[in-house]
């Protein structure tokens, strides 16, 4: 079921299709997206339930909305990681307890790619981003990556990685004033 | 460095799709959404820049039950499964669920013969629930187990509670009955 199908027409029209109630359609787009969207949720809620929970949330959302996919103006495997990354992000921040006693070393976790995507199948978008990623200062790069991938708040990623709240803010609006510039250049 | 990054309102909206914001924050741009063009785009943006980031992220393969939950939930027809070409008519494919399910049950009251007895209580096109009765040894009915389809839970409840809530008894079944 991981077979990813990385064409974007393909997909699109699959996504098209669930719109209008094609449940077959809806079952492939389960079958080359299921995977990778759970692998996204797994890396933000780190708690499997939680994932499992969430994934079954981005479907069902997906059958109710597909209908508002608009091919023209989006790319279907990025509404489909947008849509999972803010169901998680939802999950995160209902959650009680928050991991502030689990600590993120930005020196060193988070500058890893922990899967090196093949960046001809990630796409060019991938190679732009990660071009314009490199070009930040490490601080600000590293934390909004790790923003990214943990979906935590300002102030929990201050408390995880042990820096002022201030500062890491600052960090990651530079940084993404400056990702802008660069991915607008 | 020129841009002073606390005088950039339209940086929250890069803030949201990051998901660096509070819970109450959140909500204030999801509301601003919800009325705003400009808005909507400005997050719409956002994603198209940061979501190819999720490209590092290593896919995991779902349980199979996630898929059975997401078309339970969505009272979808059978035949739209993982595997669209075996196709196969609905209830038989709620038997198998059910009969893999019965045996998690089993492992739980292993000191019994599992009966079952399936009482489908509504005809397709959505079959709410799948009920049966569990033996014991003596061949009396000990258990009563409902699974509901809509939230894939089974509920298994003792024909005779008393039996199985004697002090110290714990789980354990009083096989004499």
């Amino acid at each position: 079921m991981t077979a990813l199908i990385d064409d974007r027409d393909a997909l699109s029209g699959l996504l098209t299709r669930t719109g209008r109630r094609d449940q077959g359609a809806f079952a492939e787009l389960y079958q080359h997206t299921g995977g990778r969207l759970f692998g996204v949720c797994l890396r933000m809620l780190r708690d499997p339930v939680d994932a499992e929970e969430v994934l079954q949330e981005v479907f069902t959302t997906v059958w109710r909305r597909a209908d508002g996919f608009d091919p023209a103006r989006a790319n279907a495997l990025t509404w489909l990681v947008a849509l999972t990354r803010n169901k998680a992000i939802d999950r995160l921040r209902r959650r009680r307890e928050v991991l502030l006693d689990d600590p993120i070393d930005l020196d060193r976790m988070m500058d890893e790619r922990p899967t090196p995507p093949d960046d001809a199948e990630a796409g060019q978008e991938y190679v732009r981003l990660q071009k314009c990623l490199e070009a930040l200062e490490p601080n600000q790069r590293r934390s909004v990556r790790a923003a990214f991938f943990t979906g935590a708040t300002y102030k929990e990623l201050a408390a995880r990685c042990q820096v002022p709240l201030g500062t890491l803010k600052s960090w990651i609006r530079r940084g993404l004033i400056q990702l802008r510039e660069c991915l607008e250049s | 460095m020129s841009t002073a990054p606390d005088d950039d309102p339209a940086l929250r909206y890069a803030e949201y799709v990051l998901g660096v914001l509070d819970a109450d924050v959140r909500a204030d741009v999801e509301r601003e959404l919800a009325s705003s063009e400009a808005a909507t785009t400005a997050v719409e943006l956002w994603v198209r820049r940061l979501s190819p980031l999720a490209a590092e992220i290593a896919p995991r393969e779902p349980p199979p039950h996630v898929w059975l939950r997401i078309r339970s939930a969505l009272q979808l027809d059978a035949s739209a499964r993982e595997q669209p070409r075996s196709r196969r008519p609905p209830f038989p494919e709620n038997l198998r669920f059910w009969q893999r399910l019965s045996l998690a049950t089993s492992a739980l009251a292993a000191a019994c013969i599992v009966a079952l007895l399936l009482v489908a209580r509504h005809p397709a096109p959505a079959v709410p629930y799948l009920a049966s009765t569990l033996a014991q040894t003596d061949g009396r009915i000990g258990w009563t187990a409902t699974m509901d389809i809509s939230t894939a839970r089974l509920i298994v409840v003792p024909a005779a509670p008393e039996l199985h809530y004697r002090p110290r008894a714990g789980a354990v079944v009083d096989r004499q009955g």
